[in-house]
């Protein structure tokens, strides 16, 4: 380095800036940011497109203001209650979960299946990723005589 | 004024300025700024004339592009702080002369940072350089007009990055022969 870096150096504060820590943290945690800033954004136009303030808003949902402003930077983890509480007061969606589409083709006799991993897929077989993709239906019986099958 | 270190290395070194009134440095708040939702919807939606400056854009769209823009800058910065000698990245690839100066060694010159891999992009970082390779960042601003003069938020940077050099002159910085504004 030069004089004129030394010097700058010299002049400088002994404590370094927060920056490269919180950039680090915005990167490690980029994916729920980017969700968080979504959110916030549709709140903010949706509000913006009612006429709403942000004060209207902390009292529909019954939380305080400083909350709201918190919510609305778009870097706060919000709980599925804290979503679901502006989903129902601005009448709007801000998250979409996708439907189980996997139906089971055959169960072996004998084997009582829960009722939860006929939707779900049974998690012992042990299939590859074509078979993964083939349509699967499942007869579904009586629950009380596929457990009496099973013993 | 206070100059607050960001990061130093070896052969480089970024600086911040911080101001008396504010908590944190001039870098640091511009990052949180630019991701601040609540800030550049509001931003955006009262300088939506300027939006058209650049191609046909929606607020949304650049209310998420900023944030993106300024996403894709901090990696960049953060890869100029980790890089090594076989991997070396400079700061001097980000920054170019503010004015269209011409660039001349161990002269005192404003200079603005941009990001190179984000074409159109307007967030603008504006830093004085201390040669050969140190920069200290006066602030910021979401550019959305050719010249910095045309709106007060860009010509309040242009004052910013004068302060800066007068302080740095106080402070000894620049006293060999040939210093230049």
């Amino acid at each position: 380095m030069n004089t004129a870096e030394e010097k700058l150096k010299k002049i400088a504060s002994k404590e370094t800036s927060k920056w490269v820590e919180k950039a680090q943290w915005r990167v490690a945690n980029e994916n729920w940011l980017d969700k968080s800033a979504k959110i916030a954004l549709t709140i903010l136009r949706t509000i913006r497109e009612k006429g709403l303030t942000q004060k209207d808003l902390a009292e529909k949902l019954n939380i305080s203001p400083q909350h709201i402003n918190k919510i609305l930077k778009g870097n706060e983890n919000l709980t599925l209650e804290t979503i679901s509480k502006f989903e129902i007061v601005l009448c709007i969606t801000l998250m979409d979960i996708p439907s189980f589409q996997t139906t089971i083709k055959s169960v072996p006799e004998g084997l009582y299946v829960p009722p939860a991993y006929i939707k779900m897929g049974l998690p012992s077989q042990k299939l590859s990723y074509k078979e993964m993709q083939e349509p699967i239906t499942c007869p579904v019986g009586n629950e009380d005589s596929n457990r009496k099958k099973a013993a | 004024m206070e100059i607050i270190p960001i990061f130093e290395t070896q052969n480089q070194a970024l600086y911040s300025v911080k101001y008396p009134d504010h908590e944190i440095d001039e870098f640091d708040w511009l990052f949180d700024l630019w991701q601040d939702i609540t800030y550049l919807e509001v931003f955006f939606n009262s300088n939506k004339s300027d939006l058209g400056f650049f191609d046909p854009i929606s607020i949304e769209d650049a209310v998420m592009q900023t944030r993106s823009d300024a996403k894709e800058l901090q990696k960049q910065i953060l890869a100029i702080k980790d890089s090594d000698e076989k991997n070396s990245k400079f700061l001097n690839s980000h920054f170019i002369p503010l004015d269209n100066i011409t660039y001349k060694p161990d002269e005192l010159e404003k200079c603005k940072a941009y990001t190179s891999i984000i074409k159109k992009g307007w967030i603008r970082l504006y830093a004085i350089r201390v040669p050969e390779n140190s920069y200290v960042i006066t602030g910021g601003a979401i550019k959305l007009t050719r010249t910095m003069m045309e709106r007060q938020h860009t010509q309040r940077e242009l004052q910013k990055l004068n302060n800066c050099m007068d302080f740095l002159r106080s402070q000894g910085i620049f006293d060999e022969a040939g210093l230049k504004d």
